[in-house]
């Protein structure tokens, strides 16, 4: 199938919109104080709507480029809209705006929110650019970009622990960009360009060749949470503010894997890489992800580091499903990353808004919660059935396209594998769902979980609180409206696409596989 | 390379002039006519910058500017302005006219750094002298002076700790001088002639002028600090005032360098380089400077000393990129020299301002400084982040081009030395920035006011911080042009 290619400014554009008021904030802080919350709610609002607006061109097979000349070296980067960015832009997008839109609410008791909503907006511009660069340079450039500005996102609170995990996420961060910059180098001077065309840029197997794929694949999957690279993300996921964490685990996480599908179809070839056998090598890191991370899930009482394990768990499928090298496997794994970056963006927002109304973060103490916060259980209920991929949920569809997918490719093993990753999602999620609504016989401690009327308060030192404390009534601990909005849309993005008589995101994901296969 | 028009000029001369001329103007303008000084000073570092800027055209079309001075026999004082020489000539007059600012709003208080700025023009003067060198004798000349008239530089703080590092760098001088001697000594007895641009005036590997390499190895590997010839280092910067410290690293270390290209490229030629192996010890050496260099200034705690042992370690990446004898390494050390200056400059201005403004040297006491000077601290990030090598800024690309010239010069394995640094010097300029912005909730009311500070001390603090990335970021990277250019001139 051949793509019309369309010169335009558009993805430029609309990269630097984010970037530019990002920076605009941060410098005029004390004059545009009062619209912090607003300007970044409306410049990603904005943003979504921009990506939107090229749908249309999307659909008829278009492909949008944008040069951007001034940058000079070693030549100009451009940005490129095809079936596969658009596909990923559209749903990030519209993540970064319901995270954005959560943030007032869980940001209400924090410092510095005119520096936490600059950099949510340069990272969105980083993150994003990653996704429409359309050549490794500018990917790379914007990959480090959203880096090194997520590092202030999530070191936000500033305190020791938080700092630490910060650290740690960016010393990581550097090391895995300038393994990036190692296979960059490599891909140059093999091939003299590192723009991305069909077939890859790579087609003679060599030494340097191996090294290119393997350092490309340690940096990407370091930003991705691949085993044994993950290190730095059961740290920075419980450490940054809960809007923040839904934004890295749903989506920037992602750019990994969009770098790793580069790679594979840009830099070199599926042909290429099943005949170097890498991809069997990459099945199996991605069976370990898989099963390490759901493994290690169950054992965490912290949510959110439950949930970031789970997030290395899922991010497992999604380098399963494309490194099956076939084209049902990539739509599983683009489709995956689609669900997963609305499930696990949901499930974050909630445990946000656990913490914000309650101060609760550690599992255990979650008895009950779905009486005081029925409408964030709910949602959080709605993403955990997705998540183990129950239909008809999203993630029944991926799950059941990577199964596909797994026995196309001869791999039936595979199947097994994602088989005991539901069971382990179940058993990780449910219990939390099910103590939310059902605390079972009401013990002496029955009000162990210390609640004020604000929901900051600490709540260990066995602080004694009551209900009646709390804005009285059973529901008064419920998230504002402006918190559950975003919820609930997630919440709707969980489930509402497959109910569709057409399954509008099955078609992108499908329509930006073929994409790359056809070529 | 031969066929370049030549033409004499005498604008060679008046460069290197114009600042002694202002040293002496500026001692006159003490003594009688105070309100003059200033004017004198930043005078005498603009015209030589001015009138590189007139060469340039000319130059860059492929003229050489041409001038001897029948002085000193058996070679003369002789200048030769090619492209390399002028990149040279203009970054090192463009910095010393920053550098000079920066000085005369460090030193508010006249009296405080009279003597200061007579002995910077002279050692502004002695490098412009060395840019424009055709021969290894004014080369010589010029370096000596330029190193001579840094002792009272370095010392001019008066205090035990200063005397000690100006003794320690004035015997380094002394045996960078001997050894250079030697060196030119050996060099015109075995072939007659010291000229720079004939393409390596050796033709074989004699032993005799192993030994030549070796005194130029060290003499130059003394000025640009490669370990084991840095131990001056450290301790000169951590005692000298900003300024120059500032030269010294920015300008002064790069001379050093420039003589290793000549040695490389004019003295001994390509060929013998490259048949003899001799390469290989800087080889070494650089690999060895940017791995001890980044690992010590882990250690440190005194920012200037940190600063002094990244800067050993950027020399390793210079130097690494000269003795890889590739064409796009050689790019990337020509561009580095330019990027180093500029990422370097910014960080002793900033530990300049941060010494001016609090009092503070140690990296420890530094906590929350960003909120007091979050200028100041926005320009530091910029060049620590820069230092990392990330685009758009300046040292990816000369990364980029060292990391080319190892693959070419089949030894990818150096890139891994490359990263391995690149990832040290993340880890201990990051948690400045870091510890400056972040982490401080507890601070006092009082410790949060925002300072006043100089415009005199931050414009040329921001230019530094600009020039790490203004380059890139433009549709003409016009330091990569030229480094391009002189590397083809030289394979």
């Amino acid at each position: 199938m051949e793509y019309e290619v369309v010169y335009t400014f558009l993805p430029a554009i609309i990269i630097f919109v984010p970037i530019i008021s990002g920076i605009l904030l941060f410098f005029f802080s004390e004059r545009l104080y009062s619209y912090k919350e607003y300007i970044c709610i409306g410049v990603t609002g904005l943003f979504f709507l921009l990506v939107l607006s090229m749908y249309p061109a999307i659909r008829e097979g278009k492909i949008l480029l944008g040069l951007f000349q001034y940058f000079s070296f070693p030549f100009s980067i451009s940005f490129k809209v095809d079936q596969l960015t658009f596909f990923l832009g559209i749903f990030f997008s519209f993540v970064w705006f319901m995270a954005a839109c959560f943030s007032p609410g869980y940001m209400a008791h924090e410092h510095k929110k005119e520096r936490y909503y600059a950099f949510f907006l340069l990272a969105e511009g980083g993150c994003m650019g990653t996704i429409f660069a359309g050549d490794l340079l500018g990917l790379f450039l914007f990959f480090e970009f959203m880096a090194l500005t997520t590092y202030v996102l999530i070191a936000h609170e500033e305190t020791p622990v938080t700092m630490f995990a910060a650290g740690k996420y960016l010393y990581m961060t550097v090391g895995g960009g300038l393994s990036v910059f190692f296979g960059l180098l490599i891909t140059f001077y093999l091939t003299g360009s590192v723009v991305f065309t069909r077939p890859g840029l790579i087609t003679e197997p060599s030494g340097l060749a191996t090294v290119a794929f393997v350092a490309f694949m340690l940096g990407f999957g370091l930003k991705a949470g691949m085993f044994p690279v993950h290190v730095w993300l059961p740290d920075a996921h419980p450490a940054a503010p809960s809007p923040v964490s839904a934004a890295l685990s749903g989506i920037m996480l992602k750019t990994g894997i969009y770098g790793m599908i580069r790679v594979i179809f840009n830099v070199y070839s599926p042909d290429f890489i099943s005949r170097a056998n890498w991809d069997t090598v990459m099945l199996i890191i991605a069976a370990i992800t898989i099963l390490l991370g759901s493994a290690m899930a169950l054992l965490q009482d912290d949510l959110k580091r439950r949930l970031a394990y789970s997030s290395i768990a899922q991010i497992g499928y999604i380098i399963l499903g494309i490194f099956l090298l076939n084209q049902s496997g990539l739509t599983g794994g683009l489709y995956h990353l689609f669900t997963h970056a609305f499930m696990k963006g949901l499930l974050f927002l909630c445990a946000g808004a656990i913490i914000v109304r309650t101060g609760i973060r550690n599992i255990s103490q979650m008895k009950g919660i779905g009486l005081k916060m029925p409408l964030t259980m709910v949602f959080f209920t709605i993403a955990s059935l997705a998540m183990v991929g129950i239909p008809p949920f999203n993630g029944f569809i991926s799950k059941w396209q990577l199964s596909l997918a797994s026995l196309e490719a001869g791999q039936p093993v595979f199947v097994a594998i994602l088989i005991v990753s539901s069971l382990l999602n179940a058993a990780y999620y449910f219990p939390i769902v099910i103590a939310a609504f059902f605390p079972g016989e009401k013990d002496s401690h029955h009000d162990h979980e210390s609640v004020t009327d604000d929901g900051c308060s600490e709540n260990d030192h066995g602080q004694e609180a009551d209900d009646h404390l709390c804005y009285g009534g059973r529901l008064g601990l419920e998230a504002p409206w402006h918190m559950v909005i975003p919820m609930g849309l997630l919440a709707i993005g969980c489930f509402a696409f497959a109910l569709m008589p057409v399954n509008w995101a099955w078609e992108l994901a499908l329509a930006a596989a073929r994409s790359l296969f056809s070529m | 390379m031969q066929h370049n028009q030549i033409v004499v000029s005498i604008i060679p001369a008046l460069i290197f002039l114009f600042p002694l001329v202002g040293a002496v103007g500026a001692m006159f303008a003490d003594r009688y006519r105070s309100e003059w000084r200033n004017g004198a000073i930043i005078g005498s570092v603009t015209l030589p910058l001015l009138f590189a800027a007139l060469l340039y055209p000319g130059v860059s079309s492929g003229k050489i500017v041409y001038l001897l001075i029948n002085l000193l026999p058996p070679a003369g004082i002789e200048f030769r302005i090619d492209l390399l020489s002028m990149y040279m000539l203009l970054l090192f007059s463009f910095l010393s006219v920053i550098i000079i600012i920066y000085t005369i709003g460090y030193y508010k208080n006249k009296q405080e750094g009279k003597v200061f700025f007579y002995f910077m023009l002279i050692a502004i003067s002695g490098c412009l002298g060395v840019s424009m060198s055709g021969n290894m004798l004014t080369f010589f000349l010029f370096f000596e002076l330029m190193s001579l008239s840094f002792v009272p530089l370095v010392a001019y703080k008066s205090n035990p700790g200063a005397y000690r590092a100006g003794l320690k760098f004035f015997f380094m001088t002394i045996i960078s001088g001997v050894a250079l001697f030697w060196a030119v000594v050996i060099t015109y007895t075995t072939t007659g002639s010291l000229a720079f641009g004939l393409g390596g005036l050796v033709t074989e590997g004699e032993p005799v002028l192993a030994v030549a390499f070796v005194c130029y190895l060290i003499a130059f590997g003394i000025k640009s600090a490669v370990i084991p010839l840095h131990i001056w280092m450290p301790d000169a910067y951590a005692a000298a005032p900003t300024p120059a410290a500032t030269i010294s690293s920015v300008i002064m270390l790069k001379t050093g360098v420039l003589g290793l290209i000549r040695v490389f490229h004019d003295i001994f030629g390509l060929t013998v380089i490259q048949e003899t192996g001799w390469n290989n010890i800087l080889l070494v050496l650089a690999i060895i400077s940017m791995l001890y260099g980044s690992i010590c200034a882990f250690a440190q705690d005194d920012l200037n000393r940190r600063l002094a042992y990244s800067g050993i370690a950027q020399v390793g990446y210079i130097l690494l990129g000269l003795a890889l004898v590739t064409e796009m390494a050689l790019v990337g050390t020509v561009y580095h020299i330019m990027a180093h200056a500029f990422m370097k400059g910014c960080m002793f201005l900033c530990a300049g301002v941060i010494y001016v403004n609090t009092g503070k040297t140690k990296i420890s006491e530094m906590k929350g400084i960003g909120m007091q000077m979050p200028v100041t601290m926005l320009a530091f990030t910029i060049a620590a982040v820069s230092s990392v090598g990330i685009p758009p800024f300046n040292l990816f690309v000369s990364k980029w081009h060292l990391g080319l010239g190892a693959i070419e010069a089949g030894m990818p394995a150096i890139i891994l030395v490359l990263l391995l640094s690149s990832i040290l010097n993340a880890s201990y300029y990051f948690p400045i920035s870091i510890n400056a912005f972040l982490g401080c909730r507890e601070l006092q009311n009082i410790e949060r006011q925002r300072l006043r500070l100089q415009p005199l001390r931050m414009v040329p603090l921001l230019i530094f911080a600009a020039g790490a990335f203004i380059f890139t970021i433009m549709p003409y990277n016009w330091p990569l042009s030229l480094a391009r250019a002189i590397a083809q001139l030289y394979f």
